[in-house]
This record gives structure tokens, sequence and C-alpha cells, in this order.
């Protein structure tokens, strides 16, 4: 067995680094490029050509974000928001996951097709109806819409993750318990949630970024309502502090801001977010 | 009074009434933990979608409380949906062969004859022409890219890691935030970083374009968004549907003397065939509902079906016809939906 360590050899390999270091670049250069161009000098963010690395960098767009109420304000409701929209989920998606994953019943299987279909509903088809829904609830303007209407997307996700993991789940924890004595309820809280504090986080993380990432109905419904917007809206809508005209300067700081939490999450979760949004894919 | 519970072996000595089995207790409790989902269901997915369906068939308005709604019937869709092909003979204007109400929408050369497609609606008909042609182009695109990137990070590398970490960054960032970074990229003169890199460096451009102001770039340019942002989400999904093929069936296949692509068509392809058939109706259908890219990049330069029906609601104030807008739109989708179900359940079964 002779070991080809030839030219073709080599040249392969020098092509291969070569197309990762290309898949890499590509991927990260718009970030970095976010990133140089938030700590440039209003004059040098229009100069042709463009600058790469800034020649004088400034924090002065940095300052001005915190400065910018109408962002600081969307950065807490987008909190605010997200974080309120998961809880509701995990708690209300959990329960339906017992239900569907552990419990036997009638009319099991249309129900799991339906909320399966649910997690591909597409929102915009129902603006106008949900907006005369959010309008009689009395909830137009407020964060109260977005926290009620985002749950059409939260709580399908949430339900079906949770009832496949349920599923994956041995039995004869339960059983024993049963035998103890311990009602259905029982087990549920006192031994499955326990269990299944990792894929409660897992999919918490992946619900609390669809929430923050969504655009259309705080869009809809917190147009004309500023203090309730979330960061997606104020940043669309950014109207500089210092700069007069397209403030690319300070929305590419804002963006740097907005960005910078989520890639934290992601990066230290990476591995369960992967596996999440695989398991929910692959596993049907 | 039978007091020994029964075993699945026995035949219980009473019968008990449904309540009080096990199963009975299951059945009861399961509905009671779906009520809250159920609920929240019908708030706000069920009524809604029923809401917009009955206002399709009115001139409601949008924020105008107290103003009469009549019903109009099938009018709404009539309007939106009615198209013709006419037939435009040499030296004639368009405006002369148009039926009332028709407006051109685009035209195409047959057999040398010009014809063209007239709506009521222009502006809804490009609007789907253009999701459609988005669609298209991003989900093959992706799913190309994707599978390469995917096969490229499968294999055993020095910071293989690293770059499944990096490959999270696009997919981390909001939507609406990349598709404000790339419009700065996108910038008209060599300020926009896209211009410089392809006049400047690269040499492949004579001179910058207008990206996003230009009718034959636009579309271009709002896929390589799309495509940065979702090329390394399709590649990671991909990158797991083909980490569960065992690598030995590679080593036996060499043996038998298969090339590295036999191997790729023949084995890897049809293993991945689940994966890649989820991927693709994920991604179908985000495209065609596509909203936040095209807003924020295009606006009123470019619409997608999602941006049209939000015109029409917030901004021509149209409630009833922008209804009917969202019908199409549910309908487009749930067609597709049943589709990939029912190819899906073939695939499982």
């Amino acid at each position: 067995m002779s070991s080809k360590r030839g030219f073709s050899f080599y040249a392969g390999r020098v092509l291969f680094f070569l197309v990762v270091a290309l898949i890499a670049v590509y991927t990260i250069f718009p970030f970095i490029w976010t990133v140089f161009t938030s700590l440039k000098s209003e004059d040098e963010l229009f100069s042709t050509p463009t600058t790469y690395i800034p020649t004088h960098p400034t924090l002065a767009n940095y300052a001005a974000v915190f400065q910018n109420e109408k962002f600081i304000r969307g950065l807490f409701n987008s909190a605010v928001v997200s974080l309120s929209v998961v809880l509701l989920s995990l708690a209300i998606g959990s329960f339906a996951a017992y239900a569907l994953g552990r419990l036997k019943f009638r009319g099991k299987r249309p129900v799991m097709y339906i909320i399966l279909a649910m997690t591909l509903f597409p929102q915009v088809a129902i603006l106008a109806g949900l907006f005369a829904v959010v309008r009689e609830l009395n909830l137009y303007g407020s964060i109260g819409s977005l926290i009620t209407s985002y749950l059409i997307f939260t709580l399908p996700f949430t339900a079906w993750v949770l009832t496949s993991f349920f599923r994956s789940l041995p039995g004869e924890l339960e059983q024993a318990a049963l035998v103890d004595g311990a009602t259905p309820l029982q087990t549920f809280y006192m031994i499955l949630l326990p269990l299944s504090a990792p894929a409660l986080v897992t999919t918490g993380l992946l619900a609390f970024i669809s929430a923050w990432n969504e655009y259309l109905f705080a869009l809809t419904f917190t147009l004309t309502t500023p203090a309730a917007q979330t960061v997606t809206v104020a940043i669309s809508q950014f109207t500089g502090v210092i700069a007069r005209q397209d403030p690319f300067g300070e929305v590419m700081a804002a963006a740097v801001v907005v960005t910078i939490p989520l890639l934290v999450l992601v990066l230290v979760f990476q591995r369960r977010i992967v596996e999440g949004l695989t398991a929910g894919a692959v596993k049907g | 009074m039978a007091t020994v519970a029964s075993t699945p072996a026995s035949k219980p000595a009473v019968r008990r009434g449904r309540e009080q089995t096990l199963g009975g207790r299951q059945t009861r409790l399961a509905y009671l933990l779906l009520i809250p989902t159920f609920l929240i269901l019908v708030v706000v997915a069920f009524y809604p979608l029923g809401r917009t369906f009955m206002a399709s068939f009115t001139d409601e308005l949008f924020a105008h409380p107290g103003a009469i709604v009549h019903n109009v019937g099938l009018d709404n869709y009539r309007q939106l949906l009615s198209v013709q092909i006419v037939a435009l003979p040499d030296g004639k204007r368009p405006a002369e062969v148009l039926p009332d109400g028709y407006r051109e929408s685009s035209r195409f050369t047959l057999m040398g004859g010009t014809y063209i497609i007239a709506a009521t609606d222009r502006d809804f008909i490009q609007a789907l022409g253009n999701t459609i042609t988005f669609t298209v182009s991003s989900v093959v695109l992706e799913l190309l890219l994707g599978l390469g990137v995917a096969m490229v990070v499968n294999s055993k590398f020095r910071g293989r890691g690293a770059m499944r970490t990096a490959m999270l960054i696009p997919w981390a960032i909001p939507t609406v935030v990349s598709a404000k970074i790339w419009q700065f990229m996108f910038n008209d003169s060599s300020a926009g970083v896209i211009n410089d890199l392809l006049v400047n460096k690269l040499h492949i451009l004579p001179e910058s374009q207008a990206w996003l102001a230009t009718n034959a770039l636009q579309m271009p340019a709002i896929i390589a968004v799309d495509v940065w942002k979702t090329v390394p989400f399709m590649a990671l999904l991909l990158l797991a549907g083909l980490q569960i093929i065992p690598g030995d069936i590679y080593e036996a296949a060499a043996v038998d003397g298969a090339t590295g692509f036999q191997q790729f068509l023949r084995m890897t392809l049809p293993l991945l065939r689940p994966t890649i058939l989820i991927a693709l109706i994920f991604r179908t259908l985000d495209a065609l509902r596509a909203f936040d890219v095209f807003a924020v990049l295009l606006g009123p330069k470019l619409r997608s079906l999602a941006t049209y029906d939000f015109e029409k609601l917030t901004g021509s104030q149209l409630y009833g016809y922008s209804s009917a807008v969202g019908v199409f739109i549910f309908l487009m989708l749930f067609i597709f939906t049943v589709i990939y179900m029912t190819v899906l359940r073939v695939e499982t079964e």
C-alpha cells in the first residue's frame, strides 16, 4: 500500500483549506465589517472608496446609540416581550407536550398534526384578522399585543419539540412513581420537568431568539406607539442622534449592540441550539 | 366491592366507569392540559384566520371605525386575480389594446409577436412574480451551497469546531439587522463594500452599481442577502443529517472501486434525502412569506407578497382587500404544506 503523498495530495489539501477559509470569510465578514463601520467617524463613513479598518476609530456612534431613547426603550421592550413569551410558551407548551408525549387519549394524532401544521402557519396571512383581535382585546400599541401574538409561532414550536423530547424519555420513572401513588400531574412536575431541564433551556433559547427577531407583528402593532416598539422596529426606523441623514454609523453601532448578546447566547449554547434545531427538523 | 387494582392480564371483577379507570383519567388530564394551548391557538390563529376570511368579502377599511362596511362578494378576489394575456400588434401602444382597468405587468415575445401580461392589480401580480422568483432562486442556491458547505465542514480538520461556531453567526443576527447591514454594504458608490470589492479590488465589474435602485440588480441583491443569512443554517441542518451516516459504508464502497463522486451520488444523496426534504420544505415556506428582508432592504421598490399585504393593510388601509391577499397567501402555503405533509408521511411510512 503506497501512500500517495504526491503533489495532487497536497494540492488537494491546499484547495480544501482555501475553500474553508472562503466560507469562513464569507460568513463572518459582514459582521466584522459592521463592527469596523460602527467605529468610524461620520466623515469617513461615506468616503469613496470605502475604508475597511477605521483610520481614526471613535466611540462616538456608540455614545449616540446609548443616548437614543427609542433604541434603549426598544431593547427593553424586546427583552420583556421575548422573556414573557418564552416563559408562557414553555409553561403552556410543556403541559401540552406532556399530554401528547406521555398520555394516551383519543384524538392524539390529529392534535399532533394540527400542532405541527401550526409551526408552518404564515403569520402575514392573518395580519388583518389578528389586528382586529388585538384591537378587540384592547392591546393595540402595547407590548401585550406582541406577547399575545408571538405565541402563534412560539407555542406550537415549543409544544412540538418538547413532545418529541418527552416521548424519548424512558417510562420506568413514571411507572415507579405511579406505583408509589403519585398522580400523573405529580409525576409531571416532580419527575419529568426536572429531567427536561436541558430541553427546556434549548427550546426556550430558540423561542427567545425567534421572538427577539420578529418584525412583522411588531411593526404592525406598534408603529404608531414608539413607547412599545421592540428593537427590530427601532432599528428599522432609526433616526440618528448625531448624524442627520442616513445615520449608518449609528445604525451599525446599534446593530452591534443588538447582536452581541444574541451572539454570546448562541456561542455559549451552540451545541444545544444545533441539537434543538436539527432534532426538531430531522426527527420530523 | 373490588379493591384490588386490576392488572392488564385479568378482568376486573367490577366494571368501573370510564372516569375511574386509569385510561379515563389520562384522557381527562390530557384534555385539561391541552386546553390552554388550544385556547391560545384559537385566539391568535384560528379566529383571526376566520376574521380575515370573512373580511375578504367586504370593503372594510382599516382604522375607520363607524364607516359602513359592505359585502362585496368576490369583487376583491376578482380585482386581485384578474389576469389576461393580450397581444400587442406592431405600432400599437399598450393603452390601445388593454381592456378597461387592466394595466401592464410585464410583456414577452413569442414567435415574433409581443404579448402583454395584463392584470387589474398589477402590483399584486408583480409581487407574486417577485416572490416566486425569490423563492425558487434562493431555495435552490441555499440547498446547493448548503450541501457543499456541509460536506466541507463534515470532514475532519483542525478548527472545525470554530468553523461551526462561525456558521451560527449569520443565523443569530436578527434578519432586520442583517438587512440593514447589507443595505449599507450595497451602497451606490464605492463607499459600499460590495461595489468596492467588485470594482476596485477584484476588478470583476467596470464601475459601481446602484444595486438597490436598479431594477435588474434588485433581485440578485436580495437573494444574496438571504443566501448569506440562510446557507450556514442549511449547512448545519444538512450536516446533522450527514453525521448520522456511518463512515464505514464509504470505506466498503472505496474497496469496491467506487469513486468519490459515485459515492456521493449513490450513497450520500439517497441517505440524506429525508433531511434534504425537510430543509427544502422549511426554506420554501419561509421564502414564500418573506417579509423582513424585503421590507428593510427594498421597501416599496420591490415587493414580496408579504410586504404587499402589509402595505395594502397599513398603507392603503384597505382592510377587506388585504384580507383577500391574506387568504390567497394562506391558501398558497396551505396547499404547499399539505403536499409536504403527504410526501413526508410517505417518506416515514
